[in-house]
């Protein structure tokens, strides 16, 4: 089914091939050259756009509007010129991610200045806005995700509130779907609700109108059994309607079919002769060894109870998914207009796991479907959407099975008297999910029912333009949240002052927050740990009454076009967050009995008979971040041949209240503790007298200004794009990440500088199609992005483009 | 290092040469719609003013227009404003696309007036622009939104609606 998609995308564009160019009108471009702006002026309507047509407008003044003076509305909420946003702000067009030879939105986004874009697996990447990632650390990989960042799609929030974050692969559009991609850096929770923490992410689909294309999309096949192909059909039916279908395709698959699996000390792996390998430092294992890796005490490192086919059931696929998206619009002959959007994404994926098994890698199967509508009656602007679906985060791990639905709807009004735009808006979010249906028996979930987060919010944002000049914006919200059942506010204000036409100088102070998420309210996950080493029992709670990360930001930027056509913005920022949290122990407690004594000369034995049981609440952890940095970024349109782009940023974030242990270090430490008290108290645990012992020690002693170095201080871009021929166009882009260490609980990895140079090389055929070999990391740089995950090489394709 | 400074300059020349040629064609397509717009009150005789904002080469192409054609029987007098809120009494006041931020304010103080706002960018009619121009495969084209520009008491010609993309 998916080879024969791939066979009609590339049929579709090789027949766009054939056709023919329509002919020019009777007028010609000589005689248009030889007319005095006199006889230009007595031309009718007609014929002077006829005449213009035939001069048509210069690549330079296409490359200018699509690189300089681009629009965007998610800084105001209203379409404006990029180079008048009032906050740090990017858009990227749909021809400036073609140039690039982006296959995957996620890549794409190294083009825009202060995102951080690590690649986990062939098509799966971490991403971050400026850091603040893997906070706390010293934790498990799912607080490496990127909790601090809203995705939205047309202002529908896709973001995952079971854990916090965005699963990426369940994007529903592609390449296809996209007329830009708008990124606000910067607390954005004033404008946007809760999450916006660091920034937002708005993936503008694109408008179908009278001169959309019928056909139009992509499809390219490379090395690592890549396939990657988008096609989209839009049609203008007439009176105010359109519609336009939509999908997307993406096969990719690692290199290798093994898994990292983190060192414990001794661990080994017994061989066929007797003898055993020692590893005490993670590495790659094939899924074979992995089941016979053995920890110090001969007891297996991988979960007896798994079924290591279900956990890794395709161990090679890094990512498979599809996606199919319906629009239909309408704009009646009233101030009016309605978008009704729909669509459905199943995916799958290995990449980073979202569990805490020994391994760093886990599968992760969506599908899911949406509804959006959109409706703007004269002033007032509704929206309303609704996202249902069943995700399983961990495959093959118990009780990550999950039902979702998530419902929004919001309503805001665009009030100008004069100077003054106000927008007050309300909104309502329901976002619920539910394990029951998918736990057989006595199964636990780490939910075990149907859990919701209800968010109310109200907002009001005003944008006052005073003596003419200076652009002064006040955005406030109160969100009001079921759990923790508390009111918070975020705010943004903004200046903007012109110096001149060619320059703006601008300051934002902001607040922002994340929302809380099921796993932190709502967990209630036993695991039972039998046959591994104590303790045995661990059971995570959420906890319904924390306080929610808030982030504070105060930033200046720059922003000057020297000529018509270059722009360049610095920017500098400084933050500082606290309320992250993490599930940690509180508490670990041994059931005694004069049973456990049988094992007296061997102290695991007796500890594991005492079923030590550990009590894991989500509870904050009292870090707090402070980030300063500095972004520049320069778009340069040098020729109608030449365009040459780069962006850089740096920062450095240190912590406060840092503590440096992990979590299985106060486990320890607790168990320790009361495995101490056992002899002590042998008589009155013989007799029956003493039959539980508790303790909720933990250590002591937070260090300040300790160096955050999990965020790369130093990345950034540089894109070069070259038309040496009306049909040919080069296009290279190097995206640099300086070095990082990652810590998490069970390992620190420091990663070296990575520079990944990136080419593309496209030959027109027409204006209808194109050919173009692609090379993703030209220099097959074959080392990690991420801590613990693989390594990625080149990957080389080939692929058409077509537009009809 | 000269043969990069001359590089730089052809470069910067190329951009100038490709901007006259667009400033002068965006000069008479509005030109062209003044033609096709019809003013409530417009006597013969009378100026007919258009104001730009933030465009100085589209607004000495119009200057040059000015001094060779009329429209219908009007004067044809140019003003340049750096000020959304200081525009004088206009026909038609083009606001280029490095300001279409003031798109809404502009809007905002010429409500009810008898005017013709012209913009620079595409979905600025949704904000209250009448016309706005964009560019599309290559194509210089323009949205129109006839209830934007009739709400001010102008009447717009069949033929210009149906050369423009219409906005509802």
């Amino acid at each position: 089914m998916k080879k024969i998609l791939f066979l009609l995308l590339f049929i579709l564009a090789s027949i766009s091939g054939f056709a023919q160019e329509p002919q020019s009108g009777e007028m010609t471009r000589e005689q248009v050259l030889d007319m005095s702006v006199d006889d230009l002026s007595q031309l009718p309507l007609e014929d002077l756009m006829t005449a213009m047509d035939l001069m048509g407008v210069s690549s330079m003044e296409e490359l200018t509007n699509l690189l300089i003076n681009k629009g965007m509305s998610s800084a105001s909420k209203r379409v404006e010129n990029a180079f008048d946003s009032p906050l740090s702000s990017t858009a990227l067009t749909r021809e400036e991610i073609e140039m690039s030879g982006a296959t995957t939105i996620e890549e794409a986004l190294r083009l825009i200045p202060g995102i951080i874009v690590r690649e986990k697996t062939n098509g799966n990447y971490d991403i971050h806005i400026r850091g603040l990632d893997n906070l706390p650390d010293k934790n498990m990989l799912i607080y490496s995700e990127n909790t601090n960042t809203l995705l939205m799609i047309d202002g529908r929030p896709v973001f995952n509130y079971v854990h916090g974050g965005i699963v990426w692969e369940t994007l529903p559009v592609g390449f296809a779907d996209i007329e830009r991609i708008e990124v606000v850096r910067g607390p954005s929770s004033a404008l946007y609700g809760p999450n916006a923490v660091n920034g937002v992410i708005n993936i503008i689909t694109a408008d179908t109108n009278e001169d959309s294309p019928l056909v139009s999309g992509s499809a390219q096949v490379g090395t690592q059994n890549t396939y990657t192909g988008n096609i989209a059909l839009r049609q203008d039916l007439g009176n105010g309607f359109t519609t336009a279908v939509t999908s997307n395709y993406q096969h990719r698959e690692r290199e290798t079919e093994e898994i990292f699996v983190f060192g414990k000390e001794n661990m080994s792996l017994p061989d066929n002769s007797g003898g055993r390998a020692i590893f005490n430092k993670g590495r790659f294992f094939s899924l074979e060894q992995y089941q016979r890796l053995v920890d110090a005490n001969g007891l297996p490192v991988a979960d007896p109870l798994d079924d290591i086919n279900e956990l890794f059931a395709e161990p090679g696929l890094a990512r498979e998914n599809y996606g199919i998206n319906g629009y239909v619009s309408y704009d009646p002959d009233f101030d009016a207009s309605f978008q009704l959007s729909g669509g459905y994404q199943n995916s799958y994926v290995n990449t980073s796991t979202l569990g805490d098994p020994p391994t760093s890698l886990g599968g992760r199967k969506s599908n899911t479907w949406y509804g959006n509508l959109e409706a703007a009656i004269g002033r007032l602007k509704l929206q309303t959407n609704y996202t249902g679906g069943t995700q399983n985060f961990a495959t093959g791990d118990q009780g990550f099975k999950i039902d979702m639905s998530q419902f929004n709807a919001s309503a805001e009004f665009d009030w100008q008297l004069k100077s003054l735009n106000l927008r007050p808006g309300v909104s309502y979010q329901s976002a619920a999910y539910d394990d029951s249906p998918y736990l057989k028996g006595d199964e636990s979930g780490y939910l075990n029912g149907k859990k919701d987060l209800n968010t109310v919010a109200a907002s009001l944002r005003a944008d006052y333009l005073a003596f003419g000049k200076l652009r002064l914006v006040a955005a406030l919200r109160a969100e009001k949240y079921n759990f923790p059942d508390k009111l918070y506010s975020s705010w943004q204000f903004a200046g903007t002052l012109p110096l001149g036409d060619r320059q703006r100088i601008r300051a934002v102070y902001s607040r922002a927050n994340r929302s809380s998420f099921i796993i932190n309210s709502h967990s209630n996950y036993t695991w039972d740990r039998e046959g591994r080493m104590p303790p045995r029992f661990i059971h995570f709670a959420g906890n319904e009454d924390y306080d929610l990360m808030t982030i504070d930001m105060i930033e200046l930027g720059y922003r000057v076009r020297p000529a018509n056509n270059i722009v360049i913005e610095a920017e500098l920022f400084g933050s500082d967050s606290r309320n992250y949290g993490a599930l940690m122990p509180t508490s670990t407690t041994l059931n005694l009995s004069p049973e456990i004594f049988q094992y007296a000369d061997n102290p695991i034995m007796m500890l594991l008979a005492t079923q030590p049981k550990v009590d894991i609440v989500y509870q904050n952890s009292g870090v707090d971040a402070r980030q300063i940095g500095a972004s520049v970024s320069l778009d340069w349109v040098l020729s109608s041949k030449f365009i040459a782009k780069m962006h850089a940023t740096w920062q450095k974030t240190t912590l406060q209240d840092y503590s440096n242990t992990t979590r299985d270090e106060i486990i320890e430490m607790q168990m320790m503790s009361l495995a101490e008290q056992i002899e002590p108290n042998a008589m009155n645990i013989m007799t029956g007298q003493l039959t539980e012992l508790s303790t909720s020690i933990k250590p002591t002693g937070l260090q300040d200004d300790v160096e955050h170095k999990s965020t790369p201080s130093l990345f950034g871009m540089i894109n070069l794009i070259y038309k040496p021929l009306e049909k040919v166009e080069l296009s290279s882009y190097a995206y640099y990440l300086s070095e990082q260490t990652f810590v998490n609980q069970y390992a620190n990895e420091t990663i070296d500088p990575k520079l990944i140079l990136n080419a593309q090389a496209t030959y027109k055929f027409n204006k209808y199609a194109s050919f173009f070999l692609n090379a993703r990391n030209l220099l097959n740089d074959n080392s990690n992005e991420f801590a613990f995950m693989d390594n990625i090489g080149g990957i080389y394709l080939a692929g058409l483009r077509f537009s009809y | 290092m000269k043969k990069i400074v001359f590089a730089l300059l052809m470069c910067l020349m190329m951009t100038s040469s490709a901007n006259s040629q667009m400033s002068q064609f965006k000069a008479l397509f509005l030109f062209n719609f003044a033609k096709n717009v019809n003013w409530p009150g417009q006597s013969p005789g009378s100026n007919f003013v258009i104001t730009v904002i933030g465009n100085d080469e589209l607004a000495a192409e119009l200057k040059g227009l000015a001094k060779i054609r009329k429209i219908n029987n009007s004067t044809l007098v140019i003003r340049e404003s750096q000020s959304a809120e200081e525009v004088g009494d206009s026909h038609i006041i083009y606001l280029s696309s490095t300001q279409s931020s003031l798109m809404p304010i502009v809007a905002s103080y010429q409500k009810g007036k008898p005017v013709l706002i012209v913009a620079d960018k595409q979905g600025l009619c949704n904000q209250g622009a009448g016309i706005s121009f964009f560019t599309s495969g290559g194509k210089l084209k323009f949205e129109i939104c006839p209830r934007n520009v009739e709400t001010n008491g102008l009447k717009l010609s069949q033929k210009l609606i149906a050369l423009g993309s219409l906005v509802q």
